[in-house]
């Protein structure tokens, strides 16, 4: 039985369709990679997952349960960090659960690699201890499914690749379940174990992949290489990324 | 990545020298905002003493203080006392009905529909044109004088809760909702903490128009206060007491605000944004 299951029948905004007929599954433990041309509703797809949007005429079950709303179950990080500013990171972080214990939260800053920052402001931090703030805070209700929403995409190229290694690692460590969108074919082919072709039409997945590359992964790996050359073909036939 | 502390940016550590930068910081915040006033004194006294300014409608510095020293034996506690009473009064009221409204409005649609536009229609109004009136409902004792401070903060106090409570980045709210927090955490955890500065900008504001709201109120009607030395010291032409009461309003105005802008510091202390070098 998959532990996270979104089937979206409808999702309109104004007159336009943007997400139908799509389903998309997730097996415990599992990497999915979304992909596709901007616009093609991958971000909503994940906030009808999180359950942020009610408009959708769509169901999400998590591990065969029903879900009607925002579960703990469910951990979400967005493209920014949004971190509240007048909290501090270990306040940041246990807004994700209520009643965290310190000490829970003083684990996953050791975990993402800002001990010793519990104390200190947003205003502080760089973009990616700001995204690792915010991804400890996507872990502390203890989810089964983390969702990210592009969420390396406005740091630089070493951070970002600092921030995959960490997401592999804790997703690994975790048993975690992860649903990702983003626009970095490196980035999917580094984390995922299938990646999901969106098309620019609303309907079923253009295309899914499943990536028999062993982990841990390397970056630059020659398999990888000609899975990329893959990728590129299905998303150079129609899909723009 | 392991779970070893990394140095904050160098921006927000300590500084190495924290004598210099005391000092270096001491100048430009407490005498640099002297100097004009002082200059401005300097000139006052030297031009009336050397005949250039008539000192019946100019008195000198000099005079004005000695009239200061003169009041302070002579009921200055009392007139003080009885303005700052009335605009803490009558601001509590303005501003604590205007946070009320304020959220109200902010918060709920059909409340917005139904308060906003008569606000906004009474904001419209010259507060003053209120006084005949309250005069005329109230008669001339305390409270129309409080009603009218409460008017004069009221607008900008609400004006500053609503657009705080609009302006809230959807984005923070989103965070809200994703960890299910229910309407009243909503507002006490996230709108309220974004919306602060706007408010406390209103405050500020509000504080100000209370004290101007004052003076006219005691202009019109009082026995005590800084409004009616004004007005006495207009009534028995002795401009040096007309000074003094100008001088008293003015620093019960910067302690007052200054106030507010300490609070400000104190709560908003989290702000990431320019310091430019206004207070």
């Amino acid at each position: 039985m998959r532990l996270l299951d979104i089937e979206v029948d409808d999702k309109r905004y104004g007159a336009r369709t943007v997400l139908s007929g799509l389903r998309i599954g997730l097996a415990r433990g599992e990497i999915v990679s979304l992909l596709g041309a901007s616009g093609c509703g991958k971000s909503t797809l994940l906030a009808i997952a999180a359950g942020l949007d009610r408009t959708a005429r769509a169901s999400v079950r998590l591990g065969g349960r029903s879900l009607a709303g925002p579960d703990a179950g469910i951990g979400f990080v967005f493209q920014e960090p949004r971190l509240f500013p007048w909290l501090t990171v270990a306040q940041n972080i246990g807004f994700g659960a209520a009643g965290a214990r310190p000490e829970a939260v003083a684990a996953l800053l050791e975990e993402v690699g800002l001990a010793g920052y519990g104390e200190a402001l947003p205003k502080q931090l760089s973009g990616g201890q700001a995204q690792r703030v915010a991804i400890a805070r996507g872990l502390v209700s203890q989810p089964q499914v983390l969702l990210l929403d592009e969420p390396f995409s406005a740091v630089d190229a070493i951070t970002r690749m600092k921030l995959q290694d960490l997401l592999a690692r804790v997703a690994a460590e975790r048993g975690l379940a992860l649903l990702l969108v983003t626009h970095d074919i490196d980035e999917a082919l580094y984390l995922s174990d299938r990646v999901v072709l969106l098309d620019r039409q609303p309907g079923p997945p253009r295309t899914e992949l499943a990536l028999p590359l062993a982990r841990p992964r390397r970056r630059g790996d020659a398999q990888a290489g000609a899975w990329k050359a893959e990728l590129l073909r299905l998303l150079d036939a129609g899909v723009a990324v | 990545m392991n779970g070893r502390a990394i140095d904050l940016p160098k921006p927000y550590a300590a500084s190495a020298r924290p004598v210099r930068r005391l000092q270096s910081a001491w100048m430009p915040r407490v005498l640099l905002p002297l100097l004009l006033p002082v200059l401005l004194l300097g000139g006052a006294e030297m031009a009336v003493r050397a005949g250039w300014l008539p000192a019946n409608l100019m008195p000198p510095p000099s005079e004005v203080a000695a009239t200061l020293a003169w009041l302070a034996h002579n009921g200055l506690a009392g007139h003080l006392g009885a303005s700052t009473l009335r605009v803490a009064l009558g601001f509590l009221g303005g501003a604590g009905a205007a946070m009320v409204l304020g959220a109200l409005v902010a918060l709920d649609r059909r409340a917005a529909h139904l308060l906003d536009p008569s606000l906004q229609a009474l904001r419209a109004i010259p507060s003053l044109a209120w006084v005949p009136l309250l005069l005329l409902w109230f008669g001339i004792d305390e409270l129309p004088k409080l009603i009218l401070i409460g008017i004069g903060a009221f607008f900008p106090v609400y004006t500053g809760v609503v657009s705080g409570f609009a302006g809230v980045d959807r984005k923070l709210v989103e965070v809200g909702l994703l960890y299910r927090l229910p309407k009243p955490a909503l507002v006490r955890r996230v709108l309220l903490p974004a919306a602060l500065p706007s408010i406390l900008t209103g405050m500020r504001n509000g504080l100000a128009l209370a004290w101007m709201f004052m003076v006219a109120a005691e202009l019109i009607a009082a026995s005590r206060g800084l409004g009616y030395l004004l007005s006495d010291g207009r009534e028995t032409s002795r401009a040096d007491i007309v000074l003094a009461a100008i001088v008293l309003l003015a620093l019960l105005g910067k302690l007052s605000d200054m106030a507010i802008v300490a609070l400000e510091r104190r709560l908003l202390a989290w702000r990431d944004s320019h310091d430019g070098g206004s207070a």
